[in-house]
Protein backbone atom coordinates (compact mmCIF):
# COMPACT_ATOMS: atom_id res chain seq x y z
CA UNK A 1 0.00 0.00 0.00
CA UNK A 2 2.96 2.32 0.56
CA UNK A 3 4.39 1.46 -2.93
CA UNK A 4 0.73 2.19 -4.35
CA UNK A 5 0.19 5.54 -2.62
CA UNK A 6 3.62 7.00 -4.01
CA UNK A 7 6.33 5.39 -2.12
CA UNK A 8 9.27 4.14 -4.29
CA UNK A 9 11.22 2.76 -1.10
CA UNK A 10 8.25 0.46 -0.59
CA UNK A 11 8.68 -1.18 -3.85
CA UNK A 12 12.08 -2.10 -3.41
CA UNK A 13 11.41 -3.32 0.10
CA UNK A 14 8.90 -5.79 -1.62
CA UNK A 15 11.21 -7.06 -4.39
CA UNK A 16 13.71 -7.95 -2.31
CA UNK A 17 11.84 -9.42 -0.20
CA UNK A 18 9.50 -11.73 -3.11
CA UNK A 19 12.24 -12.03 -6.30
CA UNK A 20 14.32 -15.37 -5.03
CA UNK A 21 10.96 -17.33 -4.82
CA UNK A 22 9.17 -15.74 -6.91
CA UNK A 23 12.18 -16.18 -9.51
CA UNK A 24 12.14 -19.70 -8.86
CA UNK A 25 8.68 -20.65 -9.06
CA UNK A 26 8.77 -19.10 -12.65
CA UNK A 27 11.88 -21.35 -13.31
CA UNK A 28 10.95 -24.37 -12.00
CA UNK A 29 7.66 -23.78 -13.46
CA UNK A 30 8.64 -23.62 -17.13
CA UNK A 31 12.45 -24.95 -16.54
CA UNK A 32 14.06 -22.03 -19.24
CA UNK A 33 16.42 -19.75 -17.21
CA UNK A 34 16.19 -17.28 -20.16
CA UNK A 35 12.19 -17.72 -20.03
CA UNK A 36 11.66 -17.78 -16.27
CA UNK A 37 14.24 -14.37 -16.57
CA UNK A 38 11.82 -12.80 -19.02
CA UNK A 39 8.70 -13.34 -16.96
CA UNK A 40 9.99 -12.07 -14.00
CA UNK A 41 10.36 -9.21 -15.43
CA UNK A 42 7.10 -9.05 -16.91
CA UNK A 43 5.52 -9.68 -13.38
CA UNK A 44 7.13 -7.07 -11.70
CA UNK A 45 6.42 -4.33 -14.45
CA UNK A 46 2.69 -5.94 -14.24
CA UNK A 47 2.60 -5.06 -10.48
CA UNK A 48 3.95 -1.36 -11.15
CA UNK A 49 1.42 -1.00 -13.80
CA UNK A 50 -1.52 -2.30 -11.58
CA UNK A 51 -0.14 -0.86 -8.18
CA UNK A 52 -3.27 1.69 -8.27
CA UNK A 53 -5.78 -1.22 -8.14
CA UNK A 54 -4.31 -3.40 -5.40
CA UNK A 55 -6.80 -3.33 -2.47
CA UNK A 56 -5.71 -5.29 1.05
CA UNK A 57 -8.12 -7.44 1.27
CA UNK A 58 -5.46 -10.44 0.23
CA UNK A 59 -2.41 -10.67 1.36
CA UNK A 60 0.80 -8.72 -1.11
CA UNK A 61 1.65 -12.42 -2.14
CA UNK A 62 -0.97 -13.82 -2.86
CA UNK A 63 -1.80 -11.08 -5.45
CA UNK A 64 2.34 -10.92 -6.61
CA UNK A 65 1.64 -14.70 -8.01
CA UNK A 66 -2.07 -14.28 -9.17
CA UNK A 67 0.18 -11.82 -11.34
CA UNK A 68 2.99 -14.43 -11.62
CA UNK A 69 0.25 -17.80 -11.83
CA UNK A 70 -1.34 -15.66 -15.34
CA UNK A 71 2.01 -14.86 -16.90
CA UNK A 72 3.41 -18.50 -16.96
CA UNK A 73 -0.19 -20.33 -17.80
CA UNK A 74 -0.23 -17.79 -20.75
CA UNK A 75 3.90 -18.78 -21.69
CA UNK A 76 3.19 -22.40 -20.97
CA UNK A 77 -0.04 -21.89 -23.56
CA UNK A 78 2.21 -20.43 -26.21
CA UNK A 79 5.15 -23.42 -25.91
CA UNK A 80 3.58 -26.23 -24.35
CA UNK A 81 6.18 -28.35 -25.76
CA UNK A 82 9.54 -26.62 -25.34
CA UNK A 83 12.01 -29.37 -24.67
CA UNK A 84 13.60 -29.59 -21.59
CA UNK A 85 16.63 -28.00 -20.80
CA UNK A 86 19.96 -30.04 -20.84
CA UNK A 87 20.68 -31.81 -17.74
CA UNK A 88 24.18 -29.89 -17.13
CA UNK A 89 21.64 -27.13 -16.85
CA UNK A 90 19.74 -28.15 -14.39
CA UNK A 91 22.53 -29.04 -12.27
CA UNK A 92 23.39 -25.97 -10.12
CA UNK A 93 26.70 -25.30 -9.03
CA UNK A 94 27.66 -27.28 -5.59
CA UNK A 95 28.86 -25.13 -3.01
CA UNK A 96 32.78 -25.73 -2.01
CA UNK A 97 31.66 -26.77 1.92
CA UNK A 98 29.68 -30.21 0.05
CA UNK A 99 31.37 -33.25 0.23
CA UNK A 100 32.00 -34.24 -3.21
CA UNK A 101 29.76 -37.55 -2.32
CA UNK A 102 27.58 -35.32 -0.93
CA UNK A 103 27.31 -33.27 -3.80
CA UNK A 104 26.82 -36.00 -6.28
CA UNK A 105 24.17 -37.39 -4.41
CA UNK A 106 22.12 -33.95 -4.31
CA UNK A 107 22.79 -33.38 -7.93
CA UNK A 108 21.63 -36.81 -9.15
CA UNK A 109 18.49 -36.28 -6.65
CA UNK A 110 18.08 -32.78 -8.05
CA UNK A 111 18.29 -34.21 -11.13
CA UNK A 112 15.88 -36.72 -10.95
CA UNK A 113 13.41 -34.19 -8.67
CA UNK A 114 13.27 -31.39 -11.43
CA UNK A 115 12.47 -33.89 -14.12
CA UNK A 116 9.68 -35.40 -12.21
CA UNK A 117 8.19 -32.09 -11.67
CA UNK A 118 8.50 -31.44 -15.40
CA UNK A 119 6.59 -34.41 -15.61
CA UNK A 120 3.74 -33.07 -13.81
CA UNK A 121 0.88 -31.68 -15.08
CA UNK A 122 1.19 -28.00 -14.74
CA UNK A 123 -1.49 -27.84 -12.20
CA UNK A 124 -0.37 -30.21 -9.88
CA UNK A 125 3.20 -28.71 -10.24
CA UNK A 126 1.68 -25.03 -10.11
CA UNK A 127 -0.10 -26.09 -7.26
CA UNK A 128 3.33 -27.91 -5.78
CA UNK A 129 5.05 -25.00 -6.33
CA UNK A 130 2.82 -22.05 -4.79
CA UNK A 131 2.91 -23.76 -1.61
CA UNK A 132 6.19 -25.02 -1.45
CA UNK A 133 8.12 -21.96 -2.96
CA UNK A 134 5.72 -19.07 -2.54
CA UNK A 135 4.62 -19.98 1.01
CA UNK A 136 0.48 -19.60 0.08
CA UNK A 137 -1.47 -21.47 1.88
CA UNK A 138 -4.58 -23.93 0.67
CA UNK A 139 -7.12 -20.87 0.56
CA UNK A 140 -4.45 -18.77 -1.41
CA UNK A 141 -3.23 -21.07 -3.42
CA UNK A 142 -7.33 -21.85 -4.62
CA UNK A 143 -7.71 -18.40 -5.20
CA UNK A 144 -4.53 -17.67 -7.28
CA UNK A 145 -5.52 -20.71 -9.34
CA UNK A 146 -9.21 -20.11 -9.81
CA UNK A 147 -10.09 -23.12 -8.45
CA UNK A 148 -12.06 -24.48 -5.39
CA UNK A 149 -10.08 -25.52 -2.16
CA UNK A 150 -10.53 -29.38 -2.32
CA UNK A 151 -9.60 -29.28 -6.11
CA UNK A 152 -6.34 -28.44 -4.68
CA UNK A 153 -5.86 -30.51 -2.12
CA UNK A 154 -6.46 -33.62 -4.66
CA UNK A 155 -3.89 -31.81 -6.92
CA UNK A 156 -0.99 -31.96 -4.27
CA UNK A 157 -2.04 -35.10 -3.13
CA UNK A 158 -1.15 -36.45 -6.58
CA UNK A 159 1.83 -34.38 -7.11
CA UNK A 160 3.23 -35.70 -3.70
CA UNK A 161 2.89 -39.31 -4.78
CA UNK A 162 4.35 -38.99 -7.86
CA UNK A 163 6.88 -36.98 -6.27
CA UNK A 164 7.61 -39.44 -3.79
CA UNK A 165 8.04 -42.04 -6.41
CA UNK A 166 10.92 -39.92 -8.69
CA UNK A 167 12.78 -39.91 -5.39
CA UNK A 168 12.30 -43.37 -4.28
CA UNK A 169 13.76 -44.69 -7.40
CA UNK A 170 17.16 -43.30 -6.52
CA UNK B 1 -1.75 -36.42 17.12
CA UNK B 2 -4.03 -39.15 17.52
CA UNK B 3 -6.31 -37.03 14.60
CA UNK B 4 -3.19 -36.98 12.84
CA UNK B 5 -2.38 -41.29 12.81
CA UNK B 6 -6.40 -41.46 11.72
CA UNK B 7 -5.79 -39.55 8.47
CA UNK B 8 -5.38 -41.69 5.33
CA UNK B 9 -1.51 -41.86 4.06
CA UNK B 10 -1.84 -39.68 1.76
CA UNK B 11 -3.78 -36.85 3.88
CA UNK B 12 -0.80 -37.04 6.24
CA UNK B 13 1.45 -36.92 4.10
CA UNK B 14 -0.68 -33.98 2.22
CA UNK B 15 -0.97 -32.39 6.54
CA UNK B 16 2.62 -32.40 7.25
CA UNK B 17 3.76 -31.17 3.74
CA UNK B 18 1.52 -27.95 3.97
CA UNK B 19 3.10 -27.74 7.97
CA UNK B 20 6.37 -28.08 5.72
CA UNK B 21 7.06 -30.59 7.98
CA UNK B 22 6.99 -33.53 5.28
CA UNK B 23 10.14 -35.38 4.67
CA UNK B 24 9.17 -34.62 0.74
CA UNK B 25 9.69 -30.89 1.31
CA UNK B 26 12.68 -31.92 3.28
CA UNK B 27 14.44 -33.80 0.43
CA UNK B 28 13.12 -31.12 -1.82
CA UNK B 29 15.07 -28.18 -0.03
CA UNK B 30 18.14 -30.57 0.23
CA UNK B 31 18.02 -31.37 -3.56
CA UNK B 32 16.97 -28.19 -5.36
CA UNK B 33 19.00 -25.20 -3.07
CA UNK B 34 17.40 -22.04 -3.36
CA UNK B 35 18.33 -20.11 -6.61
CA UNK B 36 18.74 -16.72 -6.39
CA UNK B 37 16.75 -14.25 -9.31
CA UNK B 38 19.37 -13.38 -11.39
CA UNK B 39 20.87 -9.98 -9.88
CA UNK B 40 21.15 -8.17 -12.95
CA UNK B 41 17.39 -7.66 -13.66
CA UNK B 42 16.79 -5.55 -10.04
CA UNK B 43 18.37 -2.81 -11.36
CA UNK B 44 15.89 -2.33 -14.64
CA UNK B 45 12.96 -3.38 -12.60
CA UNK B 46 13.40 -0.72 -9.59
CA UNK B 47 14.22 2.01 -12.43
CA UNK B 48 11.21 0.89 -14.06
CA UNK B 49 9.11 1.25 -10.82
CA UNK B 50 10.01 4.62 -9.82
CA UNK B 51 9.35 6.21 -13.38
CA UNK B 52 6.17 5.00 -13.01
CA UNK B 53 5.95 6.91 -9.76
CA UNK B 54 6.97 10.00 -11.72
CA UNK B 55 4.77 9.61 -14.22
CA UNK B 56 1.61 9.27 -12.13
CA UNK B 57 2.83 12.04 -10.00
CA UNK B 58 2.86 13.93 -13.10
CA UNK B 59 -0.29 12.54 -15.19
CA UNK B 60 -3.26 14.15 -12.86
CA UNK B 61 -2.06 17.89 -13.45
CA UNK B 62 -2.86 16.91 -17.18
CA UNK B 63 -5.79 15.49 -17.41
CA UNK B 64 -8.01 18.99 -16.66
CA UNK B 65 -6.76 20.76 -19.59
CA UNK B 66 -7.83 17.04 -21.46
CA UNK B 67 -11.14 17.18 -19.88
CA UNK B 68 -12.37 20.88 -20.79
CA UNK B 69 -11.46 20.40 -23.91
CA UNK B 70 -13.43 17.66 -24.33
CA UNK B 71 -16.02 18.51 -22.54
CA UNK B 72 -16.47 21.89 -24.88
CA UNK B 73 -15.39 20.12 -28.37
CA UNK B 74 -18.71 17.87 -27.40
CA UNK B 75 -20.95 21.30 -26.35
CA UNK B 76 -19.94 22.80 -30.09
CA UNK B 77 -20.77 19.99 -32.11
CA UNK B 78 -24.57 19.50 -29.84
CA UNK B 79 -24.96 23.44 -30.64
CA UNK B 80 -24.14 23.12 -34.19
CA UNK B 81 -26.09 19.83 -34.51
CA UNK B 82 -29.07 21.95 -33.33
CA UNK B 83 -28.80 25.32 -34.88
CA UNK B 84 -27.98 22.63 -38.10
CA UNK B 85 -31.76 20.72 -37.45
CA UNK B 86 -33.63 23.75 -36.99
CA UNK B 87 -32.99 26.07 -40.16
CA UNK B 88 -35.27 24.81 -43.11
CA UNK B 89 -34.71 24.08 -46.45
CA UNK B 90 -34.33 26.95 -49.01
CA UNK B 91 -33.38 26.73 -52.70
CA UNK B 92 -30.88 29.64 -54.49
CA UNK B 93 -34.26 31.86 -55.27
CA UNK B 94 -35.12 31.92 -51.53
CA UNK B 95 -38.27 29.56 -52.28
CA UNK B 96 -38.82 27.02 -49.27
CA UNK B 97 -39.34 23.66 -50.87
CA UNK B 98 -39.29 20.10 -49.82
CA UNK B 99 -37.66 17.27 -51.65
CA UNK B 100 -40.66 15.77 -52.93
CA UNK B 101 -41.49 18.98 -55.34
CA UNK B 102 -38.09 18.33 -57.17
CA UNK B 103 -38.63 15.62 -59.54
CA UNK B 104 -38.39 14.83 -63.41
CA UNK B 105 -42.10 13.97 -64.47
CA UNK B 106 -42.74 11.00 -66.97
CA UNK B 107 -43.48 12.81 -70.13
CA UNK B 108 -46.27 11.18 -72.02
CA UNK B 109 -47.14 11.98 -75.75
CA UNK B 110 -51.04 12.81 -76.83
CA UNK B 111 -51.15 12.45 -80.38
CA UNK B 112 -52.26 15.26 -83.32
CA UNK B 113 -55.57 14.37 -83.07
CA UNK B 114 -56.26 13.88 -79.43
CA UNK B 115 -59.53 16.19 -78.72
CA UNK B 116 -59.67 19.38 -78.34
CA UNK B 117 -61.90 18.93 -75.55
CA UNK B 118 -58.68 16.96 -73.33
CA UNK B 119 -56.52 19.68 -74.04
CA UNK B 120 -59.03 21.85 -72.61
CA UNK B 121 -59.65 19.84 -69.80
CA UNK B 122 -56.05 19.50 -68.87
CA UNK B 123 -55.66 23.37 -69.01
CA UNK B 124 -58.33 23.98 -67.37
CA UNK B 125 -57.27 21.98 -64.64
CA UNK B 126 -54.16 22.98 -64.63
CA UNK B 127 -55.21 26.84 -64.26
CA UNK B 128 -57.82 25.83 -61.74
CA UNK B 129 -55.56 24.63 -59.44
CA UNK B 130 -54.16 26.73 -56.65
CA UNK B 131 -51.24 28.82 -57.54
CA UNK B 132 -50.10 29.18 -53.69
CA UNK B 133 -47.41 26.39 -53.80
CA UNK B 134 -44.80 27.97 -51.99
CA UNK B 135 -43.97 25.37 -49.33
CA UNK B 136 -43.86 21.76 -50.25
CA UNK B 137 -46.49 20.42 -48.76
CA UNK B 138 -48.52 22.18 -51.36
CA UNK B 139 -46.83 21.47 -54.30
CA UNK B 140 -47.46 17.51 -53.43
CA UNK B 141 -50.83 18.43 -53.59
CA UNK B 142 -50.95 19.95 -56.87
CA UNK B 143 -49.20 17.00 -58.22
CA UNK B 144 -51.26 14.29 -56.66
CA UNK B 145 -54.45 16.34 -57.74
CA UNK B 146 -52.94 16.39 -61.54
CA UNK B 147 -51.95 13.15 -61.10
CA UNK B 148 -55.45 12.54 -60.00
CA UNK B 149 -56.79 14.30 -63.59
CA UNK B 150 -54.65 12.58 -66.05
CA UNK B 151 -55.96 8.87 -64.54
CA UNK B 152 -59.21 10.31 -65.42
CA UNK B 153 -58.19 11.58 -68.71
CA UNK B 154 -56.60 8.80 -69.39
CA UNK B 155 -59.79 6.18 -68.86
CA UNK B 156 -62.01 8.49 -70.56
CA UNK B 157 -59.03 8.16 -73.81
CA UNK B 158 -59.35 4.56 -73.17
CA UNK B 159 -62.83 4.86 -73.65
CA UNK B 160 -62.63 7.13 -76.98
CA UNK B 161 -60.32 5.07 -78.13
CA UNK B 162 -61.91 2.01 -78.31
CA UNK B 163 -64.80 3.42 -79.84
CA UNK B 164 -62.94 4.56 -82.69
CA UNK B 165 -61.70 1.20 -83.33
CA UNK B 166 -65.00 0.03 -83.71
CA UNK B 167 -65.78 2.50 -86.50
CA UNK B 168 -62.50 2.03 -88.16
CA UNK B 169 -61.11 5.62 -87.46
CA UNK B 170 -58.01 4.28 -85.76
CA UNK B 171 -55.90 4.41 -88.75
CA UNK B 172 -56.76 7.95 -89.89
CA UNK B 173 -55.40 9.12 -86.36
CA UNK B 174 -52.11 7.59 -86.64
CA UNK B 175 -52.15 8.55 -90.12
CA UNK B 176 -52.74 12.05 -88.75
CA UNK B 177 -50.38 11.13 -86.04
CA UNK B 178 -47.58 10.52 -87.95
CA UNK B 179 -47.27 13.56 -90.10
CA UNK B 180 -44.38 14.88 -88.91
CA UNK B 181 -44.69 18.18 -90.53
CA UNK B 182 -48.37 19.67 -89.44
CA UNK B 183 -47.92 23.24 -88.07
CA UNK B 184 -49.49 24.16 -84.91
CA UNK B 185 -52.44 25.72 -85.97
CA UNK B 186 -53.99 25.52 -83.27
CA UNK B 187 -53.29 24.48 -79.32
CA UNK B 188 -55.28 21.48 -79.60
CA UNK B 189 -54.43 20.25 -83.02
CA UNK B 190 -50.94 19.31 -82.23
CA UNK B 191 -48.41 16.26 -81.08
CA UNK B 192 -47.40 18.07 -77.95
CA UNK B 193 -45.03 16.44 -74.79
CA UNK B 194 -45.67 17.14 -71.81
CA UNK B 195 -45.02 16.33 -68.42
CA UNK B 196 -47.69 14.04 -66.83
CA UNK B 197 -48.06 16.04 -63.76
CA UNK B 198 -47.82 19.43 -64.76
CA UNK B 199 -48.00 22.10 -62.46
CA UNK B 200 -50.46 24.82 -63.00
CA UNK B 201 -50.71 27.74 -64.45
CA UNK B 202 -48.50 30.09 -64.21
CA UNK B 203 -46.97 33.41 -65.38
CA UNK B 204 -46.48 34.25 -67.64
CA UNK B 205 -49.37 32.00 -69.10
CA UNK B 206 -48.80 28.73 -71.03
CA UNK B 207 -48.11 29.48 -74.44
CA UNK B 208 -50.06 27.44 -77.09
CA UNK B 209 -48.68 23.81 -77.64
CA UNK B 210 -47.00 23.56 -80.49
CA UNK B 211 -46.03 20.72 -82.61
CA UNK B 212 -42.50 19.83 -82.88
CA UNK B 213 -41.53 17.24 -85.99
CA UNK B 214 -37.95 16.77 -85.37
CA UNK B 215 -35.55 16.82 -82.46
CA UNK B 216 -34.76 20.46 -81.82
CA UNK B 217 -36.05 21.75 -79.15
CA UNK B 218 -39.70 22.71 -78.72
CA UNK B 219 -41.25 25.45 -76.99
CA UNK B 220 -43.61 23.36 -75.45
CA UNK B 221 -44.22 24.26 -71.77
CA UNK B 222 -47.57 22.52 -72.23
CA UNK B 223 -48.26 23.17 -68.16
CA UNK B 224 -51.70 20.79 -68.58
CA UNK B 225 -51.40 17.41 -67.30
CA UNK B 226 -51.58 15.11 -70.28
CA UNK B 227 -53.56 12.00 -71.72
CA UNK B 228 -51.13 9.72 -71.80
CA UNK B 229 -51.36 5.62 -72.41
CA UNK B 230 -54.63 6.43 -74.60
CA UNK B 231 -52.39 7.68 -77.47
CA UNK B 232 -50.51 4.49 -77.56
CA UNK B 233 -53.84 2.71 -77.66
CA UNK B 234 -55.00 4.61 -80.64
CA UNK B 235 -51.83 5.31 -82.40
CA UNK B 236 -49.95 2.10 -82.02
CA UNK B 237 -46.63 1.83 -84.91
CA UNK B 238 -46.39 4.96 -85.82
CA UNK B 239 -46.84 6.81 -82.51
CA UNK B 240 -43.95 5.15 -81.80
CA UNK B 241 -42.07 7.78 -83.50
CA UNK B 242 -44.01 10.22 -81.58
CA UNK B 243 -42.85 9.24 -78.16
CA UNK B 244 -39.17 8.78 -79.47
CA UNK B 245 -39.38 12.23 -80.41
CA UNK B 246 -42.04 13.16 -77.21
CA UNK B 247 -38.26 12.15 -74.74
CA UNK B 248 -35.97 14.69 -75.83
CA UNK B 249 -39.22 17.19 -75.93
CA UNK B 250 -40.27 15.75 -72.23
CA UNK B 251 -36.73 16.00 -70.62
CA UNK B 252 -36.50 19.95 -71.89
CA UNK B 253 -40.04 20.42 -70.42
CA UNK B 254 -39.35 18.43 -67.22
CA UNK B 255 -37.11 21.83 -66.17
CA UNK B 256 -39.82 23.71 -67.21
CA UNK B 257 -42.03 22.18 -64.35
CA UNK B 258 -39.02 22.59 -61.75
CA UNK B 259 -39.10 26.27 -62.54
CA UNK B 260 -42.46 26.52 -63.15
CA UNK B 261 -43.52 25.50 -59.57
CA UNK B 262 -41.05 27.88 -58.15
CA UNK B 263 -42.50 30.60 -60.23
CA UNK B 264 -45.56 29.60 -58.78
CA UNK B 265 -44.41 30.42 -55.27
CA UNK B 266 -44.60 33.71 -56.44
CA UNK B 267 -47.22 36.12 -57.34
CA UNK B 268 -47.72 36.11 -61.49
CA UNK B 269 -47.20 39.80 -61.46
CA UNK B 270 -44.14 39.91 -59.40
CA UNK B 271 -42.14 37.22 -60.94
CA UNK B 272 -39.50 39.66 -63.11
CA UNK B 273 -37.65 38.92 -66.21
CA UNK B 274 -34.21 38.55 -64.68
CA UNK B 275 -35.46 36.04 -61.76
CA UNK B 276 -36.32 33.92 -64.56
CA UNK B 277 -32.78 34.25 -66.52
CA UNK B 278 -31.62 33.58 -63.03
CA UNK B 279 -33.67 29.84 -63.17
CA UNK B 280 -32.31 29.59 -66.66
CA UNK B 281 -28.75 30.55 -65.57
CA UNK B 282 -29.23 27.75 -62.15
CA UNK B 283 -30.55 25.12 -64.66
CA UNK B 284 -28.06 25.04 -67.45
CA UNK B 285 -25.36 24.07 -64.78
CA UNK B 286 -27.35 20.78 -64.14
CA UNK B 287 -29.47 19.75 -66.94
CA UNK B 288 -28.70 22.14 -70.13
CA UNK B 289 -31.85 20.64 -72.05
CA UNK B 290 -34.23 21.64 -69.56
CA UNK B 291 -32.76 25.15 -69.20
CA UNK B 292 -32.99 25.70 -73.57
CA UNK B 293 -36.86 24.55 -73.03
CA UNK B 294 -37.01 26.78 -70.03
CA UNK B 295 -35.08 29.80 -72.35
CA UNK B 296 -37.59 28.77 -75.14
CA UNK B 297 -40.87 29.20 -72.54
CA UNK B 298 -39.39 33.08 -72.17
CA UNK B 299 -38.72 33.78 -75.71
CA UNK B 300 -42.06 33.12 -76.63
CA UNK B 301 -43.14 34.60 -72.83
CA UNK B 302 -41.54 37.77 -73.19
CA UNK B 303 -40.66 38.28 -77.04
CA UNK B 304 -39.87 41.63 -75.90
CA UNK B 305 -37.07 41.05 -73.14
CA UNK B 306 -33.42 40.95 -74.75
CA UNK B 307 -31.97 37.73 -74.28
CA UNK B 308 -28.48 38.33 -72.14
CA UNK B 309 -25.64 36.76 -73.74
CA UNK B 310 -24.46 33.82 -71.52
CA UNK B 311 -27.85 32.86 -72.43
CA UNK B 312 -27.64 33.13 -75.87
CA UNK B 313 -26.40 29.74 -76.44
CA UNK B 314 -29.06 27.93 -75.48
CA UNK B 315 -31.34 29.64 -78.41
CA UNK B 316 -31.77 26.93 -81.41
CA UNK B 317 -30.04 30.13 -83.43
CA UNK B 318 -26.91 29.51 -81.14
CA UNK B 319 -25.97 25.79 -82.91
Amino acid sequence: MMYRDGDPLAFEMLYRRHKDPLYRYLLRGCAHPDSAAEMFQDVWAGLVRARAGYEPRARFGAWLYRLAHNRLIDHLRRAPRAPLPLEEELIPAASEHERPEAQALAGEAGLRLRRALQTLPVEQREAFLLHEEAGLTLEEIAEVSGVGRETVKSRLRYALAKLREALADG
Amino acid sequence: MAEHKDLPPDDRELEEFLARRGELSRRYREALPPEPAPPELEAPIVMRARRELRRARRAPRRLWPQRFATAAAVLLVAGLAWMVRQQPLTTRSGAVIAPESAPSPPVQVVPASAPLQQQEQAQAAAKSQSPEVADASAGTEVRKHQQEQMAAVRAAAILRAQAKADTGLAQEQIGTAAAPSQPAAAPPAAAVAVPAPAPPAVPPPPPPAPVYSSPAPVAAPAYAPPPPAAAYLAAPAPAVAERAEAKPLAAACRAPQRAAAQRQAQPEEGLASAAWLQQIRDLQAGDPAAARAELACFVAARPGDVVPEDLRVLLPDAR
